[in-house]
């Protein structure tokens, strides 16, 4: 797939690709995964999200293996804001599930020797980005998509 | 006749000397009420310090919890103040409000402790 990328006259010269890959395994996200330089997960604010990356990064080893494992990335999406007066930067169940993703992924960096991240940037759920496609981002989340943009630069440039 | 009807006075009197007091007493029962509730819910912020030290206690809490002393481990969290309890709570991000129960405090901490079990265990390896 790089090959083709690289050798063919039509394709024009990106800073960056992303490719919108499944959740599930196929013939696709195999090429992607064995030649990309980041795999960015996105991860909801549940107990099922962070539990489930173990299983992920462990499956996605497997499978790309022989092949270098490239750099892993994790974020978190649709995290709340604490209500009332309450000063803490996310709500009390975004903040939870932040800290087990943190802890999770510290477990299973030192037992497959991995170099993943969690990025200290979450990007707030919002209901405008539901109508983002017809009516463009919602400006309070422009500057999230920046800082968290800026975090994932920073971590491919180490 | 007049004395029989001075110690009915009297006795009046003092009944109601004694009612009177105890109208004083219960307002006064009520105003310390008041305004302990007033001074709990005057609690400061914690502090980073105090959040720190909670977390570590419920660290410590769970550890124990996950080496099978479950009932000194709840007994423990029991015998916990309830206002301190509802801090702990919150410095490790359970859900508490100011006027949960700590039936319910109790119950939010276990079903923590059983997500964080569940969370440390390994996938099923496959062969």
């Amino acid at each position: 797939m790089l090959e083709k990328i690289q050798n063919s006259n039509d394709v024009p010269e990106y800073d960056f690709i992303f490719f919108d890959c499944p959740p599930s395994f196929s013939i696709l996200s195999y090429s992607v995964l064995s030649c990309c330089n980041l795999v960015l997960i996105p991860i909801n604010p549940d107990f099922f999200a962070a539990k489930g990356l173990d299983l992920l990064i462990s499956s996605l080893r497997i499978r790309i293996e022989p092949f270098p494992l490239p750099k892993i990335g994790v974020f978190m999406n649709k995290a709340k804001k604490p209500g009332g007066n309450s000063t803490k930067r996310y709500s009390n169940e975004t903040q939870r599930y932040l800290d087990d993703a943190a802890d999770v992924l510290e477990r299973v960096s030192k037992k497959y020797d991995l170099d993943v991240r969690l990025f200290d940037t979450a990007i707030l759920d919002r209901v405008g980005m539901k109508r983002a496609i017809q009516e463009g981002i919602p400006s309070e989340s422009r500057s999230q998509f920046q800082e968290l943009g800026n975090e994932i630069y920073t971590y491919l440039s180490e | 006749m007049d004395s029989e009807l001075l110690n009915r006075l009297r006795l009046i009197e003092e009944k109601l000397d004694l009612l009177v007091k105890g109208i004083e007493d219960l307002r006064a029962q009520n105003a310390a009420r008041t305004q302990s509730r007033k001074r709990k819910e005057k609690l400061p912020a914690p502090t980073a310090e105090e959040i720190a030290k909670n977390r570590e206690q419920f660290s410590n809490l769970y550890q124990r919890w996950l080496e099978g002393k479950e009932l000194e481990v709840h007994n423990e969290l029991d015998g916990i103040e309830i206002e301190q309890l509802r801090r702990l709570a919150d410095a490790n991000n359970l859900n508490v409000t100011a006027r949960m129960p700590k039936r319910r405090i109790l119950e939010l901490i276990s079903a923590r402790f059983r997500e964080k079990r569940q969370l440390h265990k390994p996938p099923i390896e496959r062969s």
